[in-house]
């Protein structure tokens, strides 16, 4: 799994590529810690090129979307498809995770 | 609104019942979780594995038997059997431990959890997220039972020493748009 | 004067007259063909001036005989030729430069030509559109199927022939009850409930309609799914059947058409057209012409769909078949024929896994070595590995490198390599026939047996290590062993020993070894034709669900 930083204008946007699995999903709660350290206060996390996530990957979704509530940041989990979506259904999350179907999307939410 | 799905233990469920499946087995190895569970699913055809998540469902059940039940001890085994058809998925996994003992628990907390869900009060909804027990550790999702008991819609159950469980995936047959005879 | 006279008697006298005259007719007859061929056949001229440069031409060539005949000069004859000739050659310039001129510019004559079919009825219109939807399918299919791209054209052909404002298009989930706005375009005042966070921007409004998705009879387009019947809605603000949102002007709801989208009785779609509220409303005209576009959409998608079918099959027999191939072509055509060792195999492959590998690899002059691998997973994604292995082996076992050694580096080579699932067992031998010494080292495969030929025992020989793939710093280290005359060394994967009979009993590993007892005598070719018709007799007609293969190498000296 790679992770990738890019910004768009005050946003920064998490490109993640790969599996989010049992072994490396702990990447990416580290990493949004590390930028919460650094006092990132707009986050989209693009799962675009994400193929494949387990109970792992879930819980640390969970764990960023809660971190960032309760320091009251702004976070957009976007782009997801396939079985990513079909396992954020199963657990019937998709109304807690603050979820847009494109990066466009989740910038116009973040603006106004 | 769907019945409230809760975990249960009966040895006696026909789910339990082994004939004409295949079988494998496993030393409780944490790092070729995912390889186990290839060996399982390569056998499955190709229109029920839904890309990737047949896989991704059978792992967590893997995971949950190393991890819960044997404890990553490398001479405590996993046993599983396994079939697939172009419309079923059956599985059956058993480990060596004492069972999952907070099953009643977890029922609870997955009441609570839905009723948070179906009143739409997400902000409770966030102590509900995870089940989380004495034994669990930061990589623990505590989401695997909440999607599986979702996923496996031909039934979910626990022997009873809660060691082992049974489930079934029935699939529909493919077919394009919605059918409006008898509506 | 008199020169003109004698000049003329001179005319007449030397029968010059009668040429002149005989000229005067030919031109003449020119001339009424001339016109013949543009009055009868007026598409052959292509423009009024290719008939009368000609004219001029003949005309002045006339009107010189004629004047030749009354004043008999030289000069003016001479003079009628030249402006004559001056005529051709402008006629001649004119058709080369103008070429074009023949095709373009039809002249008065032609468009008589093209009215003749009589006033068209007005479903022509229609008939016309489906041929253009049944050519778009064929562009939608070279390359790869877009669903997308002809659901908008489906959307832009609602909108252009009804002159609605806007348009979207709703496709039903393959597996569920539900339907997911695929297509959108102009603008369309949603006639359905906006989500009450949703600020009432029309960005946003129109974001949140690109995105939509609704259950079986949730809003008008979901009861649109649920019972196929198209509705026809010529003021939303008065219909109950349409939600308003407001109070702002671009929310307001004009009149709407929903038609379904169906392939025989089942609805794969919703198409739904708007005007504003300040266009006229849709008239019954407009919907019966969205009625019946509605149904050439539904054959379009359904010619998708059946095509999408038989590619995905076919895909999956194609990727199969490389398997296959690619299996067959990296496992040995002929096992070795040495006097130390004698060779034996079986091995037999299930349609669609192709998952086993097998190896005699005579690198080194001093070594001979076996192996057998067994690819997880399976198609194109476990030849990729097959082929990886294969080639570090090859490339490997020309070193000194110990056994354990090989296994370190086909794993390093491997793991963390490729980007999908990477994981074998195998086992590799490595035998030394002058010291009669095997290096033995196993990646998580089954257990080597080896049959003493003294004391006429069977043993079993495994290492607990894992499989390559599963981490670049597995550990792995060789086992030696000495072995003498009439040893067997068996080597075999998984789906050999597993193999099921119809009580769903496995082979097993004892029944092996009990063959391999039995047959122990026998050359190594024999005793895996034993094996092969023990397997066969113990499956009998069940099916098989992994590649089965089986590697046997006796000691000869």
């Amino acid at each position: 799994m790679e992770l990738k930083i890019r910004k768009n204008g005050e946003v920064y946007i998490i490109d993640v590529n790969g599996e989010m699995d049992l072994y490396n999903s702990y990447k990416l709660k580290e990493l949004v810690m590390k930028m919460l350290e650094k006092n990132v206060q707009s986050f989209i996390i693009n799962l675009e090129q994400v193929d494949y996530i387990d109970s792992s990957g879930i819980g640390a979704l969970i764990y960023i979307c809660s971190t960032v509530k309760k320091m009251s940041l702004k976070l957009a989990i976007t782009n997801i498809h396939g079985s990513v979506k079909k396992v954020i259904e199963l657990t019937k999350l998709m109304g807690y995770f603050p979820i847009t179907n494109s990066i466009e999307e989740a910038l116009q939410q973040m603006e106004g | 609104m769907n019945p409230i799905k809760d975990l249960r233990a009966d040895g006696s469920d026909p789910l339990f019942d082994k004939t004409n499946m295949l079988y494998k087995e496993f030393p409780s190895d944490f790092r070729q979780i995912r390889y186990f569970t290839l060996l399982i699913v390569q056998s499955a055809p190709l229109e029920i594995k839904e890309i990737n998540l047949l896989e991704q469902q059978i792992s967590e059940i893997i995971k949950n038997a190393v991890k819960h039940g044997n404890n990553c001890d490398l001479n405590k085994k996993v046993r599983v059997w396994y079939s697939f058809s172009s419309t079923h998925a059956h599985l059956i996994v058993e480990d060596e431990g004492q069972g999952f003992k907070d099953l009643e628990k977890w029922n609870d907390f997955n009441r609570k959890r839905l009723e948070c869900l179906y009143q739409q009060d997400f902000e409770h909804l966030g102590s509900y997220v995870s089940f989380r027990t004495s034994k669990s550790d930061e990589q623990d999702g505590g989401n695997a039972l909440f999607a599986a008991l979702e996923y496996w819609n031909g039934g979910f159950v626990y022997n009873q020493k809660r060691n082992g469980v049974a489930m079934l995936k029935k699939y529909p047959q493919r077919r394009h748009g919605i059918s409006i005879d008898g509506e | 004067m008199v020169h003109w006279i004698i000049m003329q008697t001179a005319l007449f006298d030397s029968y010059a007259i009668a040429p002149l005259a005989a000229s005067l007719l030919v031109q003449g007859l020119a001339v009424f063909f001339l016109f013949r061929v543009a009055r009868n056949h007026p598409e052959r001229v292509p423009a009024p001036i290719f008939i009368r440069l000609p004219v001029f031409f003949i005309a002045f060539l006339a009107v010189s005989s004629v004047l030749a005949i009354l004043l008999p000069s030289l000069l003016v004859y001479s003079s009628g030729i030249f402006l004559a000739s001056v005529f051709l050659l402008a006629f001649c310039v004119l058709c080369g430069s103008n070429s074009r001129a023949f095709t373009a510019a039809p002249g008065p004559e032609e468009t008589v030509v093209a009215e003749a079919p009589p006033e068209e009825p007005t479903d022509d219109p229609l008939i016309a559109i489906g041929q253009e939807f049944i050519s778009r399918i064929s562009e939608s299919m070279t390359g790869e199927i877009n669903l997308i791209r002809l659901l908008d054209f489906i959307n832009e052909t609602l909108i252009e022939n009804t002159s609605a404002d806007g348009g979207v298009i709703f496709l039903a989930d393959d597996f569920e009850d539900i339907i997911t706005s695929k297509s959108f375009s102009g603008k369309f005042p949603p006639p359905y409930k906006l989500p009450q966070d949703l600020p009432h921007k029309p960005i946003r409004v129109e974001t949140n309609l690109r995105y939509a998705q609704f259950n079986l009879g949730e809003s008008v387009f979901g009861e649109v799914a649920a019972t196929g019947k198209p509705i026809l809605i010529e003021n939303g603000e008065l219909d109950e059947r349409i939600e308003t949102n407001g109070p702002e002007d671009f929310l307001k709801t004009g009149s709407y058409i929903f038609v379904p989208l169906m392939i025989k009785d089942r609805v794969v779609g919703v198409g739904g057209i708007a005007r504003l509220p300040e266009s006229k409303p849709f008239t019954e005209d407009d919907f019966r012409t969205a009625m019946m576009l509605s149904k050439y959409a539904g054959a379009a998608i359904n010619n998708i769909y059946s095509v999408q079918e038989i590619l995905e099959h076919a895909d999956l027999e194609r990727e199969a078949s490389i398997a296959s191939k690619i299996q067959k072509t990296l496992h040995p055509k002929r096992l070795p024929e040495l006097p130390e060792v004698g060779f034996g195999s079986f091995f037999n492959s299930t349609k669609g896994v192709c998952g086993d590998y097998y190896d005699i690899i005579l690198a080194r002059r001093d070594r001979i070595v076996v192996t057998i691998a067994d690819v997880a997973g399976k198609g194109i994604q476990s030849s990729m590995v097959m082929i990886m292995l294969r080639s570090i082996l090859h490339l490997v076992t020309n070193t000194t490198k110990s056994a354990g050694t090989v296994l370190d580096w086909i794993n390093k080579g491997i793991t963390g390599k490729i980007d999908m699932d990477h994981y074998a067992t195998l086992s590799f031998v490595s035998y030394c026939p002058e010291t009669r010494t095997i290096e033995y080292a196993s990646a998580g495969h089954q257990p080597m047996l080896l049959w003493r030929a003294n004391p006429g025992k069977i043993e079993t020989i495994s290492q607990k290590t894992d499989p390559i793939g599963v981490e670049r710093g597995s550990v792995y280290s060789d086992m030696k062993l000495t072995v003498s005359k009439g040893d067997i060394i068996i080597l075999y994967t998984d789906g050999l020993v597993e193999s099921l009979n119809h009580e769903g009993h496995q082979y097993g590993l004892e029944s092996l070894s009990r063959v391999l007892s039995e047959s122990s005598s026998m050359t190594a070719k024999e005793i895996a034709a034993e094996v092969k018709h023990n397997i066969q007799a113990f499956v009998g007609s069940a099916s098989l669900h992994d590649d089965q293969t089986l590697v046997i190498m006796k000691i000869k000296a």
